[in-house]
């Protein structure tokens, strides 16, 4: 492996000296997160032998924490279409060097989502029924169809841009045989000609276009699965737009954080400047503010008729058995992180990142805050002796912390395989297109100096 | 996907079984409840049958509700099943079969009555529960990781017999009948003509609302046979 | 000797065999139209003699027990009517089988008769199984709107892998 300090100072050489040998960070985060995952392995094991008794769902409780994470992780994966389709639709030129780091962000977020969904099901065993007996009439078809559709389409959208990535690394001296072997057979033959930057620039321009719908459609249709009951909170019209601001708004978040992490654990300061971050920082105040005005929407009819069953719920989450919960997701998502992309502060790294942290911290809260509370205020009154708590398991919570470790690991090992930059659109000297020269202002938009 | 509606699922023939409650005369004695988990062997952290003690606002009256399931006739649980594991039949009937289900549980949290419950953990199935066989009429043996409620008992109305919760009630407070026929009986062998009956009694079904069409119609408590329950402390 | 127990009993048996064969009455049901009203009209005879004051209870058989739909008394020439339910629903064989049971006097009670008479209405045939949202098969619209989508996005995703494939192919020389 030659030393990447002799070389000239390059997007390329920046990128392959992630791919060198791991350092202690690094094995400490994988065996760590590792360990995690492994964890929530034996947890599962456990709930699949006495079934779902394991958790602490029962009958007024029947959805728990494992549809809070699927409705989350389904959340942050609107980061890469945010970035890599609206971004490249706005010929906003920064996104460069962040895009594929959104689109796996999408990726593994969908990853996780679905096995989610599988270890909420009372029959894991009998999956397959979907396929075989499956009823068009029901929402969860939707949101397979929908999920099965946007991931195929995040994995097109993360690998046909990635494509001269790979050629690039394909001919890089000094890579071990396997990278080769892996990078040519990936490279699809890529020389750069005419033809195939046409064949290329044809199909990202259609993947941004039917990215988009799509990534509205698995929001929507996930929002629909509460939306398609007729319970108090979950029985609202604007409970489809809710959710795809709720997932710009936490997807934003989730690229912010990926991207302080990498700037730091991989030395790419350079290549990822801070004007990106303030840039997206400005993004998420904007969703931030879409957000605060759905969540108002949300609770201001059922606070000034005081109608029915809304009541009730209203008054758990406003100052009864969910206050902690729903002030804390007002506090933590909502008023703290928008004041303080508002200051001074917000113009920093740090301060960029703790409003990030937050934000996705108060939306797991914000999902947690949908799905439970309904659930506590039925319409009929309980049953003499039914158990009316819900306090998550050990094993509920060992699931949680193995789906977030199993996204950052995904990431983690993907970073380290393939380059988490796109060394080609930021450095555009690289495969430059036929006919375009380097004094193109938008191709000099990312160049080192 | 299935375009024929298999045997097991077809219904009885002509038949659109309906179910009517007198609050009047009910009082809260839970024989029903007694009954229905005896024939159904339901262990003892469920209901298929609940009676619920009602007071719908401060000033008016409390009174004990009880609640089957409703077999609705725009049933909210089978439009979100995914696999068809729940279905509503030609007599009106919805039902579960534990032997599709995958335990999604969206049914759960479609039904706005909670008429449902869940085999969270392995089921006690006794040994008589085994003999008979698992049909989906009568929702025995039980299995792990799928949901389960009331039945309406097809099997044994086809064969003439009065669910077990409606000749269970001593009061003779719940009717039953085919709405073809007209006619609903209760425990008592009183048989009235089931229009004639909400006609005159004024017979509601519970949240109309919500656009469900219910198939339990209930009686108003008026001109009761017993003392109304104690008032429900404020929640 | 012995005998003459035997032919004794018989002798006082027979006037109570006579008596228990002429104290049934027969219950005749037929219906006609009274008036523009249909009636279910009963003569309740003894001996060929109608019977004056029988309480008569009229029912219709249903699934689970037995619908009241009238009662009437006997009068002089033992003919008693109620009126036919025309606007009940027959059987699933299209029939009210009606039973007419005499309440009183006490010595006659409990005496019935069915009968079965075609009824004027019959519940209405219904479509069990129509394309809907909570029935086993989709309503036309949503399986059209799903399929259009999904292929609207998946051709779309095809002709990508079909660019891949150009690069490639491109790449060739």
């Amino acid at each position: 492996m030659t030393d990447a300090k002799s070389q000239p100072h390059t997007v390329e050489a920046d990128m392959l000296a992630t791919f060198g040998p791991p350092g202690f960070a690094h094995k400490f985060l994988v065996i760590g997160l590792g360990l995690v995952v492994a964890w929530a392995l034996v947890a599962y094991v456990h709930q699949l032998r006495i079934g779902l008794s394991a958790t602490a769902m029962s009958d007024y409780f029947s959805w728990g924490v494992y549809i809070v994470n699927f409705v989350f992780f389904i959340g942050i994966s609107m980061a890469g279409s945010l970035i890599s389709a609206m971004l490249r639709l706005s010929n906003a030129h920064w996104r460069h060097p962040i895009s594929r780091l959104a689109e796996a962000i999408t990726v593994f977020s969908l990853l996780v989502a679905g096995p989610m969904i599988i270890i909420d099901m009372g029959r894991p065993d009998r999956f397959l029924h979907v396929l075989r007996y499956g009823r068009l009439q029901s929402p969860i078809l939707w949101d397979v169809l929908s999920l099965t559709s946007y991931l195929a389409g995040s994995f097109l959208y993360l690998y046909v841009p990635m494509i001269p990535d790979l050629a690039i690394l394909r001919d890089a001296p000094g890579l071990s045989p396997w990278r080769k072997k892996l990078y040519r057979t990936l490279a699809m033959r890529w020389t750069g000609t005419a033809d195939q930057h046409r064949h290329l620039d044809r199909a990202v321009s259609v993947m941004a276009i039917v990215i988009l719908p799509v990534a509205v459609s698995i929001h929507t249709v996930t929002a629909w699965l509460f939306g398609m009951t007729l319970r108090p909170g979950w029985h609202s019209t604007i409970i489809g737009p809710d959710f795809v601001i709720g997932a710009l708004y936490s997807g934003v978040a989730a690229v912010i954080t990926a991207i302080v992490l990498f700037r730091y654990f991989l030395r790419l300061q350079a290549l990822i400047p801070v004007d990106h971050l303030r840039k997206l920082a400005r993004l998420m105040l904007v969703f931030g503010l879409a957000y605060a005005y759905f969540v108002i929407n949300e609770h201001v009819g059922a606070a000034y008729t005081g109608e029915g069953a809304e009541r009730p719920l209203l008054e758990k989450m406003i100052s009864g058995h969910y206050a902690i919960q729903f002030w804390a997701m007002i506090f933590i998502g909502l008023v703290v992180p928008l004041l303080m992309l508002v200051t001074p502060m917000g113009r920093t790294i740090a301060g960029i990142a703790v409003a990030a942290v937050f934000v996705n911290v108060g939306m797991w809260i914000k999902r947690y805050i949908i799905v439970i509370p309904t659930l506590a205020s039925p319409f009929m009154p309980a049953r003499e002796g039914a158990h009316l708590a819900y306090v998550p398991t050990w094993v509920e919570w060992s699931i949680t912390a193995g789906g977030f470790a199993a996204f950052l690991l995904m990431f983690i090992l993907f970073s380290k395989v393939f380059p988490i930059i796109s060394i080609w659109e930021v450095d555009q000297t690289k495969w430059p297109r036929p006919g375009e020269t380097l004094a193109d202002p938008g191709a000099a938009a990312g160049v080192l100096a | 996907m299935p375009t024929a509606v298999d045997a097991a699922r077809q219904g009885v023939p002509g038949r659109r079984w309906i179910m009517v409650i007198d609050l009047a005369k009910c009082d809260g004695c839970g024989a029903c409840i007694r009954a229905c988990g005896k024939m159904h062997f339901i262990p003892p952290d469920r209901q298929w049958i609940k009676v619920l003690r009602m007071q719908d606002s401060e000033k008016t009256s409390p009174y004990f509700f009880p609640q089957p399931c409703y077999h609705c006739d725009n049933p909210p649980c089978t439009k979100v099943c995914p696999v068809d594991a729940t279905y509503k039949r030609s007599d009106g009937v919805v039902l579960i079969d534990n032997e599709r289900c995958i335990g999604c549980r969206f049914c759960m949290a479609a039904c706005p009555y909670g008429a449902r419950s869940f085999n969270w953990g392995p089921p006690q199935n006794p040994p008589e529960a085994v003999a008979k066989g698992y049909s989906p009429e009568h929702g025995f043996p039980r299995r792990i990781g799928t949901v389960e409620k009331c039945d309406f008992c097809p099997d044994m109305a086809e064969m003439g017999m009065l669910p077990s919760c409606v000749s269970g009630c001593p009061m003779g407070a719940m009717y039953y009948g085919d709405e073809n026929e007209d006619a609903v009986t209760n425990s008592q062998g009183e048989t009235q003509r089931l229009s004639k009956l909400l006609l005159d009694r004024s017979g509601y079904r519970q949240m109309e609302e919500l656009g469900t069409k219910p198939r339990v119609y209930y009686l108003p408590p008026k001109n009761r046979m017993y003392a109304p329950p104690t008032p429900l402390a404020k929640d | 000797m012995k005998q003459i127990p035997f032919i004794t009993l018989i002798l006082l048996l027979a006037p109570w065999q006579a008596f228990a064969q002429t104290s049934r009455p027969t219950i005749a049901v037929t219906t006609d139209i009274e008036d523009g009203k249909k009636m279910v009209h009963t003569l309740v005879t003894l001996n060929g003699k109608p019977i004056e004051n029988v309480n008569l209870q009229y029912f219709v058989q249903r699934t689970f027990g037995t619908l009241p739909i009238g009662q009437d008394t006997t009068l002089d020439d033992g003919t008693s009517a109620v009126a036919f339910p025309t606007d009940l629903p027959g059987a699933p064989d299209g029939k009210l089988h009606l039973i007419v049971r005499i309440t009183a006097p006490p010595q006659y009670s409990s005496i019935s008769l069915s009968a079965a008479f075609p009824a004027d209405v019959q519940p209405a045939p219904a479509d069990a199984f129509p394309r809907a949202l909570w029935a086993p098969n989709a309503p036309l619209a949503l399986m059209l709107s799903i399929f259009v989508l999904l292929a609207g996005v998946w051709l779309s995703y095809l002709f990508v892998v079909s660019r891949i494939l150009a690069i490639r192919s491109a790449g060739q020389q």
